[in-house]
């Protein structure tokens, strides 16, 4: 019997390995404000220190996320519409960290009638999502007009209107997840009223379902770990199963909805052999869809001469 | 007052109006108004008849439509009968094999073969056989999918095909599996991994492959719920294209999926293929 208790200790002191251990954070800041503004080297520095403390506290796929207006025209240029080039700027810190990183574009939706189509911006990021910033962009966020991944508010202003159940909830049931941004509650007192009050009408309106938290973070004092996020959203009426399925599962499905729209023709057939996920997939980052690798052969091929033109 | 005026007086305006002089009187109604008798309809028939043997685009599809097998309901149903047949009688074969060669304490394939064909010749045609399956995947369906993918001729060593990646995906998801050569790359089920064969029928809901075993061929039917299937497309000697089917959204016949318009869903069913092992 005390052995038993002993073993029972010892199991505690180190967690259990789970099979798949996933921490995704789906919001962390790109320095710019719009297409038109450069980064600057100060940005980027301060940028990867976030991420390595990312890396640190657990995190393994990190997503960078670029605000910019919908109604703002993006560039013409298609090398020019994703400004990120993170394997030139991070490469080495994946490698050696082994942290994955992705890009993601948010719309601000302000007057639905000026947006564009995002035909062309969707190919060249890996998650797109919407933040509504006036009663009819909710509208055309939540009824499927955008074709979008993530439904984001913004937790430090007062909500452009009262949420209700019907549309949140049929925007989740389509598969499209609603973000809450942590980060907001880390910086003044304004915002953390604001965001508590905010965060509440989300919970309630989608009924706790298909929440994703992700922080937002604009510096490196900014992040906190899955237990520091779990004990905040649990006193904003979460349950602790749900908090960790937030930044685990249903962010990895995020990932996994935003990367099929461009590596698959609508979810049947994907690039890549699927023994590595297309979220994980190195060989399918940026905006590739096609994976060429040496032919496998099995005996049969190599017993007679490979016959490839056809015979009829 | 003519005389076509006082009929439609009588005949008309007495049903529609609570004065039946009124339009005459409000001069509502030409003078010289002509009613003529009709033929009961047989103009209008015989204009439809005819537009009907005029030959167009149309017309030739919905005929086509029409044309159906005298007895497709038993030629399909006789049919699926016989896949059953042809896949249990395979299954027993292979097993039967397999316990001849635990008998016999035979090792190698070639072996068995040869033992069951001299000594019981019925099983042994009775066994599926991967080699004769092997030229459907060879010359038919790699150069069907080169076709496809317009790679006609092989691309250089190292060098990326002139191809559009979308619309390549989009041809795939259109095309034939019958005759493909699979691999189980992930899957629910763990011990369905690394399951490879060539598919002999492409069903709704499953994948019935032939698959090369150490000492018989055996047919095996994969589901697709919860299973990714991996191929690769050779462009030249030593490349290949991969892709991978997602058999969750792939529960089709290929002859619907022919003219199908797939929509992206939900995917909180394909969370297993996220959360991989690493």
């Amino acid at each position: 019997m005390e052995l038993c208790f002993i073993q029972l200790l010892g199991s505690y002191d180190t967690p259990p390995e789970t099979p798949h251990n996933m921490l995704v954070d789906l919001n962390v800041r790109w320095p710019q404000e719009s297409f038109s503004k450069p980064v600057t080297d100060k940005d980027i520095a301060v940028l990867r220190s976030t991420l390595e403390t990312l890396h640190t506290t657990g995190y393994t796929h990190v997503v960078l996320n670029f605000t910019v207006s919908h109604s703002e025209k993006f560039p013409s240029q298609p090398n020019d519409l994703n400004p990120m080039r993170i394997e030139e700027r991070f490469g080495s810190l994946m490698q050696t960290t082994g942290l994955k990183i992705y890009s993601r574009i948010t719309l601000v939706i302000d007057d639905p009638s000026r947006g564009q189509t995002l035909n062309k911006i969707s190919k060249v990021y890996d998650i797109v999502a919407a933040l509504p910033v006036s009663e009819r962009g909710l509208t055309l966020a939540t009824t499927g007009g955008l074709d979008i991944d993530l439904l984001t508010l913004d937790y430090g202003q007062r909500l452009p209107t009262f949420l209700k159940h019907k549309s949140i909830c049929g925007c989740v049931k389509r598969g499209v997840k609603v973000e809450i941004v942590y980060g907001y509650s880390l910086r003044d007192v304004n915002q953390r009223r604001q965001f508590v009050q905010n965060v509440r009408s989300v919970v309630r309106a989608s009924r706790s379902r298909g929440i994703v938290v992700s922080s937002g973070a604009r510096e490196p004092l900014e992040v906190r770990n899955q237990l520091g996020v779990t004990a905040l959203l649990r006193t904003l009426g979460m349950t602790s199963d749900q908090c960790s399925r937030a930044n685990n599962e249903l962010a990895a499905l995020v990932l996994l909805n935003g990367r099929l729209r461009v590596k698959s023709y609508k979810q049947t057939v994907a690039a890549g052999s699927g023994a590595v996920s297309v979220v994980d997939d190195p060989a399918l980052a940026g905006g590739a869809a096609m994976k060429i690798v040496r032919r496998r052969r099995d005996s049969s091929d190599t017993e007679e001469h490979p016959s490839k033109q056809a015979k009829i | 007052m003519d005389k076509t005026q006082s009929f439609i007086k009588e005949c008309l305006f007495t049903k529609s109006f609570d004065n039946p002089n009124k339009p005459i009187d409000e001069d509502r109604l030409h003078e010289t108004l002509l009613l003529m008798p009709t033929d009961g309809g047989q103009t209008g028939r015989l204009r439809r008849a005819r537009s009907s043997l005029k030959i167009n685009a149309e017309n030739i599809k919905a005929q086509g439509n029409e044309v159906k097998h005298p007895n497709y309901r038993s030629v399909n149903k006789n049919s699926k009968i016989a896949m059953r047949d042809f896949i249990h009688d395979s299954r027993k074969a292979s097993m039967e094999a397999k316990r001849i060669a635990a008998d016999r304490k035979i090792q190698s394939k070639a072996e068995l073969r040869q033992y069951v064909k001299d000594n019981n010749s019925v099983l042994y045609e009775r066994l599926p056989k991967y080699d004769a399956f092997l030229p459907m995947y060879k010359d038919f369906w790699v150069s069907y999918m080169r076709d496809i993918l317009d790679l006609s001729q092989d691309t250089q060593v190292g060098s990326t095909p002139k191809l559009n990646a979308e619309a390549a995906l989009m041809r795939l998801s259109m095309a034939d599996y019958n005759g493909s050569r699979l691999r189980v790359t992930h899957s629910k089920n763990k011990n369905m991994i690394g399951i490879e064969g060539i598919v002999v029928w492409d069903s709704q809901k499953t994948f019935i492959m032939i698959v090369k075993g150490k000492l018989v061929d055996e047919i095996k039917s994969i589901p697709k719920r919860g299973t990714v299937f991996g191929f690769q497309i050779p462009i030249n000697e030593e490349e290949a294209l991969e892709y991978s089917i997602l058999g969750d959204r792939f529960k089709y016949r290929s002859v619907d999926r022919a003219s199908r318009k797939f929509k992206a869903r939900r995917c909180d069913d394909m969370l297993h293929y996220v959360l991989q092992e690493n």
